[in-house]
């Protein structure tokens, strides 16, 4: 390997020039030099046009997709906590679960926090107590989808929306009562003649999913699927919370007694 | 000349003919020697050189000055266009046949012959650079700038656009497989 470095240092280099090769080349390059700045004044302007073009795509892409849309959110969550009747379903507990801006409309969907959503046996609750009906009860829940002009700046429409509740299977009822059979926080606190008088699903979380120029109201696929199931014994009446996917109760409470 | 009038001669050389022109009589000699180097043949490096400079014509509007010589952009350049030249033999090259001669008393022709003759007595240098050019391009690159045009390691890095490290590598193995193109000779 030395040996082959040695030989390519000391090899005896060509300095060959060819005086009317350089001589033409020089002449051939500067009777081009005229006709090549106009191509260079024309390719400076191209480039420096190509470079702003992308720099305003990038603005217009950035505003579109992230500016934009968060202002549009905020401006249509400011609107619509602005009017009156979605400041009462807000104050009864509602909170804006979900926004979509389609054209210039921002539909806005209200809907119980999801905390209270797990205290939904309140309805239960009074159902229980012989207070009110179940229907009645959900008209309470302040669950309702407004619509909204962007460009007048008003909620126009305000829709109110009974959740759908999806009954229990079979299945899932006797699953329940097996839960609920087998927990020591039942067995501890209900009395064993108490009876099951109902089994509730609460209302599932909603969210909105464009359809087009407007959007369709519909229930989120839940995590975990949870019920209340209401025992009675004599006029006392109690409540557990079951989770169903993991197979447990959750909390069990006394909900008083039925006045006569 | 110095860096920084070399630096003013490129400035001018975007407005200016006469400051092209010096330019390439400054690096003519030294790049259409590279380009020998790598093609041991004269009618191939006329073109090859030809192309190299009309290029740095049409792109020195682009060129941006980063306190290093022209001569190593014209390399590059040179480097694109001798590979262009070995990817496609049948690459068309602008010839300068039809650029009318200026008044001269030499005849190309006979120019070109005796050049010619003088290529042929580096039978060291012609025997070695055939054995080089069987060689990857990457490998004839890094060979032919470190022992013939004595480029030192960080030059090369610079020219092919290159880390310090992998032009090391590069030469290494470029050495190896060309001492195994002699034994194969051999």
């Amino acid at each position: 390997m030395e040996d082959l470095i040695e030989k390519l240092e000391k090899t005896s280099l060509p300095e060959i020039e060819i005086s009317s090769h350089k001589r033409k080349l020089r002449q051939v390059l500067l009777n081009q030099y005229q006709k090549e700045k106009k191509n260079w004044l024309f390719f400076s302007i191209f480039q420096k046009f190509a470079f702003a073009s992308l720099g305003l795509i990038l603005i217009f892409f950035l505003f579109n997709n992230l500016i934009y849309p968060n202002y549009s959110l905020a401006k249509a969550k400011e609107i619509a906590l602005k009017d009156p009747q979605i400041k009462e379903m807000i104050e009864k507990g509602g909170v804006i679960k979900d926004i979509e801006i389609i054209r210039n409309r921002a539909f806005v969907l209200i809907q119980p926090a999801k905390g209270e959503i797990a205290e939904m046996p309140q309805i239960a609750e009074k159902k229980a107590l012989g207070i009110e009906e179940n229907e009645e009860k959900r008209e309470e829940t302040p669950v309702a989808l407004a619509e909204i002009n962007m460009k007048e700046e008003k909620v126009e429409k305000i829709e109110k929306i009974v959740p759908p509740v999806i009954p229990f299977t079979e299945g899932e009822k006797e699953k329940i009562q097996e839960i609920t059979q087998n927990s020591p926080e039942i067995q501890e606190v209900i009395p064993e003649e108490a009876e099951v008088l109902e089994i509730i699903s609460p209302p599932p979380q909603l969210e909105l999913i464009r359809k087009g120029n407007s959007v369709e109201v519909l229930p989120k696929p839940e995590a975990e699927k949870k019920a209340s199931i209401i025992y009675q014994s004599g006029k006392n009446q109690w409540e557990g919370k079951v989770n169903l996917s993991e197979g447990k109760v959750e909390e069990v409470k006394f909900l008083g007694e039925i006045e006569e | 000349m110095d860096l920084n009038e070399e630096k003013e001669l490129v400035k001018r050389a975007k407005k200016d003919p006469e400051a092209f022109a010096k330019l390439y009589d400054k690096y003519y000699s030294q790049i259409f020697g590279y380009i020998l180097k790598r093609v041991a043949n004269l009618d191939i490096a006329q073109d090859v050189c030809s192309e190299t400079f009309l290029k740095a014509l049409k792109n020195i509007w682009k060129f941006r000055w980063k306190n290093i010589s022209l001569s190593f952009w014209l390399y590059r350049i040179a480097n694109n266009e001798i590979a262009n030249f070995f990817r496609k033999r049948k690459h068309k090259l602008v010839s300068l046949e039809k650029i009318p001669e200026p008044i001269d008393d030499s005849n190309p022709k006979i120019e070109l012959i005796e050049a010619e003759d003088r290529l042929k007595m580096h039978r060291d240098f012609l025997e070695i650079q055939e054995k080089i050019s069987e060689l990857e391009i990457k490998y004839q690159e890094v060979i032919t700038l470190r022992f013939f045009e004595k480029k030192q390691i960080k030059e090369i890095a610079e020219i092919l656009g290159k880390k310090d490290g992998t032009i090391k590598s590069l030469l290494h193995r470029g050495i190896e497989k060309l001492k195994n193109k002699f034994f194969e000779t051999k």
